[in-house]
């Protein structure tokens, strides 16, 4: 079914809506998710609460194209759920202590951290500008999509070693590029 | 700042880079259209061959055995073209048009197994491939609005050759603007796929243009066959060169008048 149509049926309010869009990108938002979660279990769970996302925001929205629409969705929801896991993890009185400095200790409120990802987002952007479109890919898919050096070398053809590399230059880049901003990593 | 807020900032990125992450790119690995996948040696290698061949086919056999046949590079009519010549010939040409090495070229190809290109444009380092088909009004801008195409009742799918001659990715496209044009690189808004495709004719108009002058304009009529492959039923041609060195301007109604547009 087109993007259209699926999008119509969110309009419309058909439960169907869901389905379809499962059925068209259900196995994208599932590797997305289970690649950031670790788990399948958790990763449907993200998945299932980014359709809900989905279905609350269109109407109004009306996102073109939708598959960058519901993968950004379930990638915040299931990097909010691995924070989550981690967190959970970390039960030490030590680490609490760490993460109690943490919070007292940042400069920012809530707001100015918002601001800040928002212009780190539009520096990140102008960076992979910057890239050639192989490199910008690599980029994209290693650490947006969170893609394994595996799958990305069977896409580009080229070698893992060579994507590793890529990626190493990459990253001094972007620090480069983002200290020359004003942004310190 | 640290990793995590990276890693948090990324999610945020354009959908357009997002959207990109979906097409591997092509150039270190050469694609062609029915999936299978070759090394760049290996790609080298056949390509090498197919111009050999091509040449063989096209000059060397067809001469030794006193087939005569129309040339390549003979200049585009504004009569009606019969099916049997189509595909030997260019329609359009605004090659040298000064001693820069700026040129437009839009012509037909030949569908073969491996390739399903049907027009290619070039203008300056850049090649635009395009396959047409039914569907909704579609323009193209070329960046600094060079190049102009209009398929009145047509989609688009464009490809784009780099500086490198390394192709890029496929897109259905709707509209092109030249100030989606960035490093070298197209970005497509709205890509439209038409998933059933009927034969139907379509009509495109051409428009050449340098320094906001209009050079040349051309329009094709072109009757699809089969997804990927049309023919030109009809083509007309006008040039404009420079006079004394400079750039007519033609105007709107001139144009108009090319193309019958009252």
């Amino acid at each position: 079914m087109d993007d259209s149509e699926i999008i119509e049926l969110f309009f419309a309010r058909s439960e169907s809506a869901v389905t379809e869009l499962s059925l068209k990108y259900g196995s994208k938002c599932i590797g997305l998710s289970k690649r950031i979660v670790g788990n399948l279990e958790d990763a449907e769970e993200c998945v299932n609460e980014a359709y809900l996302g989905v279905w609350n925001a269109i109407p109004p929205a009306r996102p073109a194209p939708l598959v960058a629409f519901v993968l950004k969705i379930v990638r915040n929801i299931s990097v909010n759920r691995f924070e989550h896991n981690i967190a959970k993890k970390r039960q030490s009185n030590y680490q609490q202590c760490l993460d109690e400095f943490d919070r007292t200790l940042s400069d920012h409120s809530d707001t100015e951290n918002e601001y800040d990802s928002c212009l780190l987002s539009s520096y990140i952007d102008e960076f992979l500008d910057t890239l050639d479109k192989t490199s910008r890919y690599i980029f994209v898919r290693r650490y947006w999509y969170t893609d394994s050096y595996a799958d990305i070398s069977e896409a580009t053809g080229l070698r893992e070693g060579t994507i590793r590399t890529r990626l190493s230059r990459e990253r001094k880049h972007l620090k480069l590029f983002l200290k020359e901003r004003g942004v310190g990593i | 700042m640290n990793s995590k807020k990276v890693m948090q900032a990324i999610g945020n990125i354009s959908d357009r880079h997002i959207r990109e992450c979906f097409t591997p790119p092509v150039s270190e690995q050469v694609r062609y259209r029915n999936g299978i996948s070759f090394s760049p040696a290996l790609a080298a290698c056949f390509s090498a061959i197919m111009c050999v061949a091509i040449v063989l086919a096209v000059y060397i056999l067809p001469k030794n055995l006193g087939i005569d046949k129309p040339h390549i590079d003979d200049q585009p009519t504004t009569s009606d073209v019969s099916e049997s010549t189509l595909i030997a010939r260019q329609y359009i040409r605004f090659d040298c048009i000064n001693n820069l090495s700026w040129y437009a070229t839009l012509r037909p190809y030949l569908r073969n197994d491996n390739y399903e290109t049907d027009l290619l444009v070039c203008w300056g380092a850049y090649c635009l491939d395009m396959n047409v088909y039914p569907g909704v009004p579609m323009q193209f801008i070329s960046p600094g609005n060079d190049i102009s195409i209009e398929t009145i009742n047509g989609e688009l799918l464009v490809e784009v050759q780099d500086h490198d001659g390394n192709w890029g990715y496929w897109e259905k496209v709707s509209h092109i603007y030249a100030s989606e044009y960035k490093n070298d690189e197209f970005y497509f808004l709205s890509p439209i796929l038409d998933e059933n495709f009927q034969p139907q004719t379509i009509l495109m108009h051409i428009t050449v243009s340098r320094d906001g002058n209009i050079i040349g304009a051309a329009e094709l009529q072109c009757t699809c066959r089969d997804k990927g492959q049309f023919e030109v039923a009809m083509s007309k041609t006008i040039e404009f060169p420079p006079e004394n060195g400079e750039y007519k301007t033609v105007t709107q109604e001139e144009l108009d008048a090319f193309f019958n547009k009252n």
